[in-house]
């Protein structure tokens, strides 16, 4: 599993993946059942929640690194981040990630980002569209935009296949309601 | 532009009926409960050779099985946001009177964290410090703290008997009381200002447990302990407690005694420019002022009649009292004073066997304050030949 993860990115994006997986790897993965599963996928897809934090660098500056996520109550910020690696020998193509909002937060506006990505959300599942796309019905009965924290699906479309033994990655933040 | 101006006088309305009832405006939504689990897991589309391969869902270490719930989600659970807030609930100071016992200010403990609290409360005298304009100069005895069983807002000593917050439900608020006693040497205009601190304990424990911040790095999966309580009123940032202060001050009677004395008529000159000869007739005057904050009730005045002299009967209203008290500019009022010390008429007055007059109740009972009620009691002598 751990060998997905290893592929070269940017560095201090590796340091950051390296160290979340560590500790999410003690909290809920079966690797055990994982491994009776049946195989075959080209993707590996991982999911881990970090958070942002604030420490003091070698010049002394104060700089923000990612951390697992801890010690988060309600108002904290979690760094979403799904990595796609292609583990298979073929380039793969229409590469789309899905991802909700989780229960109980709230989306941060403008901070879903990915490289080589269209963005697109949707409040139902069903219509993903860019955010200027996106209305909701009011109380009075008429249409409004909807408000970045109303959005409950993110879709990352990459514009270029993936290559094999490369791998790609979507982020966002949401703060815990 | 009237619909307007009726709708913003309800929502004024509204608003301090609220604080009236001591709802704290920034008990907003306490968020997401501690120990509840948020879980993630996205979903990946791609094609190979432009075939749709089966989607692949996502795991915190990496997932490349097809198929939906091969995946795992990525999950932390929400920790245990401490928050409070302490807020003092009548916006002025309470009255009471020196010797008073049992007197009652009020607070509200709400629970702004995420999670059930439990809070110990401790009752302290300030020393100094300025609260409602008026400058803390003495402390209360018998300072004790009890919870409002009922949170009916009234102390109830038979039923609000509990001295810690057992537990507090998030976005709940309870009322506390503070009840002390005013020591009898507290003078009108004395202020005292208290403290209730509440710090934040176990749920269940009855405030005995104090909750402690989870040092160091996350447990995963387990609910960590984070004092988020803010400086609102003076407090400490994040140390799990907070507090508020009330004032006592004193209200109380001040009495002030005076006592004149005129020369009335002696038997040479009569009325005109009497003297104070053997045979003289003389009265005195005593005045009794309250220059304090309350009336004073069970006033009795005493005095002796002097030397060498003997009170004088038949002195007053057509010679049918002995003792004259009047209230302000009001008409006099009349008392007899038996001799021997036993008031018959029971009007209050007397004069005991060594010579000494009582003016008590119900010719003279109460002071109120200020200039304009001062009592005065009048009685007359005459000068031994």
């Amino acid at each position: 599993m751990k060998k997905g993860i290893s592929v070269s990115i940017a560095s201090a994006l590796l340091l950051a993946f390296a160290a979340a997986g560590q500790a999410a790897s003690q909290s809920t993965v079966d690797a055990t059942a994982r491994n009776d599963a049946p195989r075959g996928g080209c993707i590996v897809l991982k999911t881990v929640a970090e958070m942002e934090q604030v420490y003091t660098a070698e010049n002394g500056a104060a700089a923000k690194r990612l951390v697992p996520a801890a010690k988060v109550v309600p108002g904290g910020e979690v760094v979403w981040t799904v990595t796609a690696s292609n583990v298979c020998d073929k380039p793969a193509d229409k590469v789309a990630i899905d991802n909700p909002v989780p229960d109980h937060m709230r989306y941060v506006a403008d901070s879903a980002m990915g490289p080589g990505t269209d963005i697109a959300f949707s409040l139902d599942g069903q219509k993903f569209a860019a955010p200027e796309a996106l209305t909701v019905r009011g109380a009075d009965g008429a249409e409004r935009a909807a408000r970045a924290d109303e959005y409950a699906f993110i879709r990352w479309t990459f514009k270029n296949a993936l290559q094999p033994g490369s791998v790609a990655f979507a982020r966002f933040r949401a703060v815990v309601k | 532009m009237s619909l307007d101006i009726k709708h913003l006088a309800r929502a004024a309305t509204l608003l301090f009926g609220l604080a009236a009832l001591g709802v704290s405006q920034q008990a907003l939504a306490v968020g997401t409960a501690a120990n509840t689990s948020i879980n993630n897991r996205a979903t990946v589309n791609f094609a190979v050779n432009g075939v749709a391969q089966a989607p692949i869902e996502s795991s915190p270490t990496g997932n490349s099985v097809p198929g939906v719930n091969n995946g795992a989600n990525t999950t932390f659970v929400v920790d245990n946001r401490i928050d409070l807030t302490v807020t003092e609930l009548s916006g002025n100071a309470t009255g009471t009177t020196p010797g008073q016992p049992n007197g009652v200010t009020a607070f509200t403990v709400t629970n702004t964290g995420n999670a059930p609290q439990g809070y110990q409360l401790s009752p302290t005298n300030l020393t100094g410090g300025s609260l409602f304009s008026a400058t803390d100069v003495f402390d209360m005895s018998n300072l004790r703290v009890f919870v409002d069983a009922n949170n009916n807002g009234t102390y109830e000593p038979a039923t609000d008997t509990a001295t810690n917050i057992n537990t507090l439900a998030p976005d709940t608020g309870v009322v506390v009381f503070l009840v002390a006693d005013t020591p009898i040497t507290a003078t009108n205009g004395q202020a005292a200002n208290v403290r209730l601190t509440a710090r934040t304990a176990a749920p269940g424990s009855n405030g005995a447990t104090l909750m402690t911040q989870t040092a160091g790095a996350e447990t995963p999966g387990t609910v960590d302990v984070v004092f988020g309580d803010g400086t609102a009123g003076g407090n400490v940032a994040r140390d799990g407690q907070g507090f508020a202060d009330d004032q006592y001050i004193v209200s109380s009677a001040t009495l002030t005694v005076s006592k004149a004395r005129t020369v009335v008529s002696d038997p040479f000159n009569g009325t005109s420019n009497p003297k104070s000869i053997p045979g003289a007739v003389l009265e005195y005057a005593v005045t009794v002022v309250n220059a304090g904050g309350t009336a004073a009730t069970g006033v009795v005045i005493t005095d002796p009649v002097p030397a060498n002299t003997t009170f004088a009967n038949g002195t007053y209203n057509a010679g049918a009292s002995n003792v004259q008290v009047q209230v302000g500019a009001n008409p006099a009022t009349f008392c007899v004073a038996e001799v021997g010390g036993t008031d018959s008429n029971a009007d209050g007055c007397v004069l005991a066997g060594a010579g000494v007059l009582t003016v008590g109740a119900p010719a003279l009972a109460t002071v109120a304050t200020g200039a304009g009620n001062a009592v005065t009691m009048r009685f007359r002598v005459t000068i031994n030949n």
